[in-house]
């Protein structure tokens, strides 16, 4: 005799039910039907199928198939929340509950943030516009203090001079002494929480017509804003976060700065590579804001390596604000499945005019009225009102890298 | 009787299928082994009577290209039920270079484990990772084809269920 008679479950087609983690016990007989008993077998994650029945109708070829799973096996498996293809096209895909992978989901949601604030410190702030920016990622700064800016400036003015000395050039034609100054860039934290965004400034002197003019030669800046609270408090008091930095100006000297802020504060400077995914979202989020004021087109440029084909698209801005507003519901919040469907209608509108198919392409810049992005981490802001809209989602990405993808290169690139 | 024993490689003709073909092929083994390739399913209806046995189903995804995780999705419905024993398994290509990444690895994951199939990520790019991945697709093979002794495609993959 065995344990009570259990009537099999009929599946019903296009219902998922919930998965059941619990462990089945070793040996036990499984209910199959009115008169059978089958005997399963005793490790764990089978669900009473007999091995042998499965190895003699081995698979040959038949794609239809679904007479060889029993209809006992077939309760058993939606019991445990397992339902495979049926025949017909349609496939059920299964729920099979919160399980802990090793890759993380990035946010499917984001926020929209708020640009009616006014914007502080306009001037310093329209300095950093219309200017091509080098993006790279900065690991919390140790004993960096903000009383002490001027110190900095002299350290690195020396360093740089040592740097010439050697025979290290910073441009053409210069070889005056050049000279560094550090500056608090106010107006870029978005909460209390963020730390003041720095300004650092290399200007040499040169003699033009027997006058000495000071020219800025390379021009950077650290940001954080809106970082991640719960990562901001959980660093030590000595450490300070602002994890981009923009560089702007020769390469020799972004090398040299980051090589000071490695050596005095214990940093690490690395690449800042954009992905396609979250280029997707940029052109999504400016997309969102749409301004009056500038007209500038929309572009998207995609490459296609094996063919070494750039393929590039533009958009009247206010074809792209109306295809984004008939997808876009919530005021607050852009989530991922608006910003796939901007895409894929891009996608499709290509390709039924072109007969490419971008989806199997790789985007590699989007130019927009708010700001242009390339994956290779370069960066060109336009407009400082909706300077907002693009410096807390670099910063989220930054901290996603620190927290989740450190990634050790051995050098800038 | 000689015995082949078959696995396919599903996927866009992008990644390259026939040189991880030839890396299957080169290696040493003890048995023999036929590898067809297919763009996508289901297979032409032509030649159902004369296709061989198919021990491996391989599904090819590249992280940089949307439309190769659609080709497979697509093509999974006409695979049977009885394939997702042990006997499918998906390769995760591209996950080197994050500037061109447009799918994300978590959607891989979900989709593996929706179906009770292992997920493994190579790079097929160098000789010598062509080489590691086709070793590590011949083991599979073997268990699959049932010609390691004590394990079954069943129970390999109970043992990545979650």
């Amino acid at each position: 005799r065995g344990p009570p008679h259990r009537p099999a479950e009929q599946p019903v087609p296009g219902t998922t039910s919930p998965p059941s983690r619990a462990a089945r016990p070793g040996n036990h007989l499984s209910p199959s039907g009115p008169g059978k008993r089958t005997a399963s077998l005793s490790y764990p994650g089978t669900s009473g199928w007999r091995i042998s029945e499965l190895i003699t109708r081995g698979p040959r070829g038949n794609w239809f198939n679904m007479e060889h799973v029993t209809s006992a096996a077939r309760a058993e498996i939606k019991q445990r929340g397992v339902c495979f293809a049926n025949t017909d096209a349609t496939p059920a895909v299964v729920k099979t509950g919160k399980r802990q992978t090793p890759f993380r989901q990035s946010s499917a949601i984001r926020k929209i943030p708020r640009t009616d604030l006014p914007v502080e410190n306009a001037e310093q702030i329209a300095a950093l516009l219309q200017k091509q920016w080098r993006l790279y990622h900065l690991t919390p700064l140790y004993r960096f203090s903000y009383t002490m800016l001027k110190k900095y400036s002299n350290e690195l003015s020396v360093f740089i001079a040592t740097e010439q000395k050697r025979g290290v050039a910073i441009e053409v034609g210069i070889e005056l002494a050049s000279k560094a100054k550090f500056s608090m860039l106010a107006g870029l934290r978005a909460t209390e929480n963020d730390p003041e965004a720095v300004s650092i400034q290399i200007t040499t002197k040169t003699s033009v017509h027997q006058a000495v003019a000071e020219k800025v030669v390379w021009s950077g800046w650290m940001c954080c804003v809106d970082g991640d609270l719960g990562f901001l408090e959980s660093l030590p008091v000595e450490f300070i976060c602002l994890p981009l930095l923009f560089a702007n100006g020769p390469e020799t000297v972004t090398t040299m700065v980051g090589e000071w802020l490695q050596k005095t504060f214990d940093c690490y400077i690395s690449a800042f590579p954009i992905s396609s995914e979250n280029l997707t979202w940029m052109a999504a989020m400016w997309a969102n804001c749409f301004s009056d004021s500038v007209h500038r087109v929309m572009e998207l440029e995609w490459s296609v390596p094996p063919v070494q084909l750039t393929i590039s698209l533009s958009i009247h801005p206010e074809d792209a604000k109306a295809l984004w507003d008939s997808i876009h519901e919530d005021e607050d919040e852009i989530t991922i499945d608006e910003v796939e469907l901007f895409m894929s209608c891009l996608h499709s509108h290509f390709y039924r005019h072109f007969g490419v198919r971008l989806a199997a392409t790789q985007l590699v810049k989007v130019s927009t009225a708010v700001a242009s992005a390339h994956c290779d981490g370069k960066l060109k802001l336009f407009n400082s009102k909706h300077i907002d809209h693009v410096l807390p989602f670099l910063t989220e990405l930054a901290f996603h890298q620190i927290q989740y993808q450190p990634r050790l290169c051995n050098s800038l690139d | 009787m000689y015995l082949h024993y078959g696995i396919y490689l599903v996927g866009s003709e992008a990644l390259h299928l026939d040189q991880l073909a030839a890396a299957i092929l080169k290696e040493n083994k003890s048995f023999e082994v036929n590898v067809h390739l297919a763009k996508r399913l289901p297979l032409p209806a032509e030649n159902e009577q004369t296709r061989p046995r198919i021990d491996l189903i391989v599904f090819l995804m590249d992280l940089r290209s949307q439309h190769s995780v659609e080709t497979v999705k697509a093509s999974l419905p006409y695979v049977d039920v009885n394939f997702f024993l042990g006997k499918v398994c998906f390769l995760a290509v591209g996950g080197k270079a994050v500037k061109h990444q447009s799918v994300e690895m978590y959607t891989l994951k979900q989709l593996a484990d929706s179906y009770s199939s292992p997920l493994i990520s190579a790079e097929l790019e160098s000789p010598d990772r062509r080489c590691v991945t086709a070793r590590r697709l011949l083991q599979l093979l073997k268990v699959a084809a049932g010609l390691v002794p004590g394990v079954s495609a069943l129970a390999l993959s109970s043992l990545i269920r979650p």
